[in-house]
């Protein structure tokens, strides 16, 4: 994965609604259809790193089940982060979309 | 719990070196992705030990993580650099206006030490406090040579008779014994490279002494001594202030290491620069390497004590029997 770009995600899959760390790794990989696998253990500093930035806070939370598991939630500076990141992604793909499709050079 | 798994999240609790209050909380939570991830594994049919296996494949070297927890804690903000960095500042500024010379400021200097290591020390030991807790001893040593002289010619010819000196010295050396390893104890369950920082003062002010008297006999003329090499010892104890903020801004375990062996080394090496008669240039490297192991040697034997106690206490305290 590209440097940079698992926070992005993390920031992405916590700003939709408060997530546990093992629920963020299936969900990355279920909604990129099994495209970002990562060593698993990687996820928690990145996600402790964020907390210690000040982007996203976790809470223990109890489950119904009686089980605990710790929350992270997207703080307001983390939305910015993550709007950020959302525009400097768009702006991104986007130009190297207009690289890499093919284009009718009569057009031109 | 299973001994694997155990053997596991105590190898990623040992390698992050974080205080028992955050490290209690960073295994627990990786310890609810393991019960996640096994009951899944063994709903599709894996064997628990099978499951294990599996989920610590996924999950990554545990040195690794570890050592990637410890680089997420380890790094100091500014002004917690600042804050590691002002003790030494303290002396420097002592030295370069020669306010030594002032017994006021010599106390008032030894209260704020004691005040600050105290106040931070209930504050969960940060970084920066085993900066003070340095001076914090040297300040301890001080009042001990006191108490032994006010014992040896006050009270021993009135009160306690002749023996009262050994008794004071005896029962100071095993009080401040049993204090120094209370405080060691303590330090050991987070990072003995604290120990280090706590010790940079120490080479460095044993050789500026043995420099001096080398120099002008500091024993038999103190204040001529001390103001011929004041602007001197003045910036070499910058240069600590200096090492010891560095320490505290870097976040890796090796790097910290680094600055703290070549700071001490660099240090070592302007003292001899500075001193006029100079050393004998084979016995003062041999010296300043000497030191420089002495200030290094709790990072070198945390390897090996520290390891086999700390599986034992994580193993033992931290991980509750779900898994």
């Amino acid at each position: 994965m590209l440097k940079g770009s698992t926070e992005h995600l993390i920031l992405s899959l916590i700003g939709q609604e408060p997530v546990y760390g093992y629920q963020l790794i299936k969900e990355i990989e279920k909604r990129s259809g099994g495209y970002f696998r990562f060593k698993e253990g990687t996820l928690y500093p990145a996600l402790h790193r964020l907390e210690k930035e000040k982007l996203i806070e976790g809470k223990w939370k109890k489950l119904p089940n009686g089980q605990e598991r710790r929350y992270y939630y997207l703080t307001e500076l983390g939305q910015q982060a993550l709007d950020e990141k959302r525009a400097e992604w768009q702006g991104f793909s986007a130009a190297v979309n207009l690289i890499i499709e093919p284009v009718d050079l009569a057009e031109v | 719990m299973i001994p694997e798994l155990r053997r596991y999240l105590t190898s990623i609790s040992l390698n992050s070196r974080l205080d028992p209050l955050e490290d209690g909380d960073v295994v627990r939570e990786m310890q609810t992705h393991f019960e996640d991830e096994i009951e899944e594994l063994c709903e599709a049919g894996l064997s628990t030990r099978e499951a294990v296996d599996e989920a610590t494949r996924r999950f990554g070297s545990a040195t690794d993580i570890g050592r990637e927890i410890y680089e997420v804690y380890s790094g100091g903000t500014w002004l917690q650099a600042l804050l590691a960095g002002i003790p030494h500042l303290l002396v420097a500024l002592t030295f370069a206006c020669h306010l030594w010379r002032y017994s006021w400021w010599l106390i008032l200097m030894s209260l704020v030490i004691v005040g600050v290591t105290v106040y931070a020390w209930h504050r969960g030991r940060p970084g920066w406090f085993y900066s003070w807790l340095g001076y914090f001893s040297m300040v301890s040593l001080a009042v001990a040579f006191l108490v032994i002289f006010v014992v040896d010619h006050v009270l021993a010819p009135v009160v306690l008779g002749n023996n009262a000196l050994w008794v004071v010295v005896v029962v100071y050396i095993g009080v401040a014994l049993c204090l120094m390893g209370y405080i060691v104890a303590r330090m050991v369950r987070r990072d003995w490279l604290f120990t280090s920082l706590m010790l940079l003062p120490f080479p460095v002010l044993f050789l500026w002494l043995v420099a001096l008297e080398r120099d002008t006999g500091l024993l038999e003329y103190p204040k001529q001594g001390f103001i011929g090499g004041d602007l001197e010892v003045a910036i070499t104890f910058l240069a600590l202030g200096a090492v010891s903020a560095a320490f505290i801004r870097l976040r890796k375990r090796r790097l910290k290491t680094g600055v703290l062996a070549a700071g001490t080394l660099l240090t070592l090496a302007v003292i001899w620069r500075f001193t006029e008669n100079g050393f004998n240039p084979v016995i003062c490297f041999l010296l300043a390497v000497f030191l420089t192991i002495l200030v290094m040697s709790p990072v070198m034997l945390q390897g090996r004590v520290v390891r086999r106690r700390g599986e034992v206490e994580v193993a033992d305290s931290k991980l509750p029997e779900k898994v």
